[in-house]
């Protein structure tokens, strides 16, 4: 019983291999769903790095303590969803020169940075 | 959509019997519309069963709730609304009313209505401060009384005006979504937020119709990059090269750094045995994609590809395949 187990186990395990050295290696072709998705992600990323290159946005950050660079290279790692929150936060900027809404706008996307670990202060105040 | 995720229906106010008015003026109204009197609370399940038996699904209501009736919320989510019509076959399109103005919140619904197609909507009709989301069905539309003609609970001809309707309704950030046949294009929408659409409902669409759709899409928005790449890969998996290696071809005469295009076509190049050609094209991918880019990973397993078939393959062959 054993013999005959362990022979169709090697059997299995030969078939296997074949199958596996014979297919062709896996394509690296992209769907067109997920070119999209990938697409969406890039222009995410693009429109959070434009806004934490603005230098009024810098500075709120320093002095909310965190460090723009940083932050941004961690944003990167976000899920989808939460990145998409972020850039729909940052998208919404006030352009410049109220101070108070650059304030709140910044406050809410540290907020949702916090609450995705991807910065934190808050716990520290 | 992006705060309002759950939907309880309304089992008074919205449900609530009307005196049905004296039929219309001026306007349209889809009067083949079926109506299906809700059950308590599913309004959601009788929406869905009137938007879908509209477009041509026949579906009881009854056979709907299990796919989108959530007991302990006493409604419906949207996402599962319109996942439930995909699985039947439609391709569902959000509007893009989100963004308009009260004016362009009317006419989209009205080029829509003026379509043929009903719109599934969300309103709230809330009490004091609870909200109480409902959804209903528009199916005409009275410029001159401005008025709205739902299939809404129990009743089959609501008439709200335009003020009381787009207050409901705004509170969904004037959700709305139609139904689509395969093949059929909404009145409005971009080629973006169709090809969108269609390729989150092409896993229940038939190769056929997910095709003649793209196709159809092709001739109204021919010049979109986007469009003609999906065709492309369409056409890859189904066999037919040549019409893949046009329509990749295209995609690139019109949007000559489309990444997807590049690495896909690169991929199609070195199945033909066209090495060299697939190397030019996954190298201009990698030059122009940013390091960081999210599509990284898969140019360079293309590349990787090309450099490994570079070694083995004959250069002859490609030209041999009438390149």
């Amino acid at each position: 019983m054993s013999i005959l187990r362990k022979l169709l186990l090697q059997l299995a395990a030969l078939c296997f291999l074949t199958v596996s050295l014979s297919m062709p290696a896996q394509a690296a072709v992209l769907g067109t769903g997920e070119y999209l998705a990938l697409e969406q992600r890039q222009a995410n990323l693009d429109t959070v790095a434009a806004a934490f290159a603005r230098e009024d946005v810098r500075q709120q950050l320093i002095d909310m303590g965190v460090d723009p660079d940083q932050a941004l290279a961690r944003v990167a790692d976000l899920p989808e969803h939460e990145l998409a929150r972020v850039a729909g936060e940052l998208e919404e900027l006030p352009a410049g020169g109220n101070l108070l809404a650059l304030i709140g706008a910044v406050f809410v996307v540290l907020l949702i940075l916090e609450l995705t670990g991807v910065i934190n202060i808050f716990n520290n105040v | 959509m992006r705060w309002v995720c759950l939907a309880c229906c309304l089992s008074l106010l919205g449900c609530a019997q009307q005196p049905v008015d004296v039929p219309a003026g001026h306007g349209v109204e889809l009067t083949e519309v079926p109506f299906f009197p809700q059950a308590r609370y599913q309004c959601g399940p009788a929406a869905l069963a009137t938007a879908l038996g509209s477009s041509g699904v026949a579906v009881a209501p009854e056979d709907l709730i299990d796919d989108v009736y959530v007991p302990g919320r006493r409604g419906s989510f949207q996402f599962e609304m319109i996942a439930a019509a995909r699985r039947h076959g439609r391709i569902p399109v959000v509007l893009d009313t989100a963004a308009a103005d009260r004016a362009g919140r009317l006419a989209a619904l009205e080029a829509e209505l003026l379509a043929g197609r009903p719109l599934l909507v969300l309103q709230d009709y809330h009490l004091l401060w609870t909200p109480r989301w409902h959804y209903a069905v528009v199916v005409g539309f009275d410029q001159d009384r401005e008025q709205v003609i739902l299939r809404s609970g129990r009743e089959q001809r609501r008439l709200e005006s335009f003020d009381a309707f787009l207050r409901r309704w705004a509170r969904s950030d004037a959700w709305a979504v139609v139904l689509l046949k395969p093949g059929e294009l909404p009145a409005q929408a971009s080629a973006d937020g169709y090809l969108r659409a269609l390729i989150d409902a092409s896993g229940r669409l038939a190769a056929a119709d997910f095709e003649r759709s793209l196709a159809v899409a092709l001739r109204r928005w021919p010049r979109s990059a986007d469009l003609n790449f999906a065709a492309a890969n369409a056409a890859r998996s189904s066999g037919d090269f040549d019409a893949a290696r046009e329509r990749f071809q295209k995609t690139l005469q019109l949007q000559p750094e489309h990444l997807g295009a590049l690495n896909n076509y690169a991929d199609l190049l070195l199945a033909l045995g066209c090495v060299s050609e697939a190397q030019k094209n996954i190298d201009t991918a990698i030059n122009l994609a940013e390091s960081a880019s999210p599509l990284m990973a898969v140019l360079q397993a293309t590349e990787r590809e090309v450099a490994a078939a570079a070694e083995t393959l004959e250069p002859a062959r490609c030209a041999a395949i009438g390149r």
